[in-house]
């Protein structure tokens, strides 16, 4: 009986096996996305600010940004700015103990900013980009700084263009 | 066959590559999502009553090194003094870069002052760094890129106290 059934020879067929193939490529996936380094910090300066420039190997940390022109201070955490000149008055009269609405106004916006930015964020402290035009006198990056740092920003990283 | 065997009588072959390949996804997740948690001992001393004497050591006063760059026309005084148990003063001069750019000078002159006070002091991690009012960002940043390599802290100082600055320089 089993003379008369010819028996069909098995195919050997040259499968791709996909299961692991594709659990692969899942752990090389996940790999990538959890080494790629998000920067996040990029700075755009406005066009009339030539940076300084340094040697230093340092990179940016994102953080809260503050630009000095050499006539305008912009503040793109709060999109405002105010001239150096009002600003250095202002602040005369607040290291006199007398009161600014402008500077009252500005140290408020800045403190809701600073407020809203995420606890994971805050964890290496307050952080603030300060990035000036390279001719900008020392006492107006001071007197800012000062600024800055009454409001509450707890370190000024003053940024600089790299210079190979 | 109903059984879910090979049903030529041998046992069921059970596939394991892929329960190696998913095995290896769970370990893997399990490894990124666990949080390492530092369990801190603390040890109470135990609760014995005993007379303690003091000696009060001799304080020395701490040395608070100031760097200070004084702009006089063209050029740039840098001046770092310190006080402490012996206090004194380097300065050197270098010139300005009329064009806002990087003054290599600068940052090695600064490098160079903090260089020498580290080879008295290397204990000291701090300094604070100022500059006259009409002295550029780009000299700021210079004058911290050489002062960075010696020191781990710095701090800026106020153009006011030029003036404490100056009567040195005339001593």
């Amino acid at each position: 009986m089993d003379d008369f059934f010819v028996k069909k020879k098995k195919k050997s067929l040259v499968g791709l096996q996909l299961a692991p193939l594709i659990d692969i490529f899942v752990l090389i996936i996940i790999f990538l996305i959890k080494g790629t380094v998000m920067s996040g910090a990029s700075i755009t300066p406005p066009a009339e600010l030539s940076p300084a420039k340094s040697k230093s190997p340092e990179g940016l940390e994102p953080a809260g940004q503050i630009y000095l022109t050499r006539g305008q201070i912009v503040f793109p955490m709060i999109n405002e700015q105010i001239s150096t000149d009002i600003f250095l008055a202002e602040f005369a009269k607040v290291n006199a103990s007398q009161s600014s609405d402008l500077l009252q106004s500005l140290s408020s916006k800045l403190k809701k900013a600073i407020a809203d930015i995420p606890e994971n964020e805050k964890k290496s402290g307050i952080l603030l980009n300060f990035l000036a035009d390279a001719g900008v006198d020392y006492k107006t990056t001071f007197e800012l700084s000062k600024f800055c740092r009454q409001i509450g920003f707890q370190n000024i990283l003053f940024v600089a263009q790299g210079e190979k | 066959m109903a059984g879910g065997g090979a049903g030529d009588g041998r046992s069921p072959r059970i596939d394991l590559v892929p329960i190696i390949d998913a095995m290896t996804c769970v370990i893997f997740f399990l490894l990124l999502s666990s949080t390492f948690v530092e369990f801190t001992k603390i040890t109470m001393p135990s609760a014995v009553s005993a007379v303690a004497t003091t000696v009060s050591e001799k304080s020395t006063p701490p040395l608070s090194p100031k760097m200070f760059g004084l702009v006089k026309d063209q050029n740039i005084q840098l001046i770092l003094s310190w006080e402490g148990e012996t206090p004194g003063h380097l300065q050197t001069i270098v010139a300005r870069h009329p064009d806002n750019s990087r003054s290599q000078e600068l940052q090695l002159a600064t490098q160079g002052l903090a260089e020498d006070f580290k080879k008295k002091f290397p204990q000291e991690n701090t300094l604070q760094l100022g500059l006259s009012a009409a002295a550029t960002y780009q000299e700021m940043i210079s004058a911290m890129d050489g002062a960075r390599l010696k020191f781990s802290d710095l701090v800026m100082v106020s153009w006011n106290d030029e003036s404490l600055f100056t009567s040195l320089v005339k001593e």
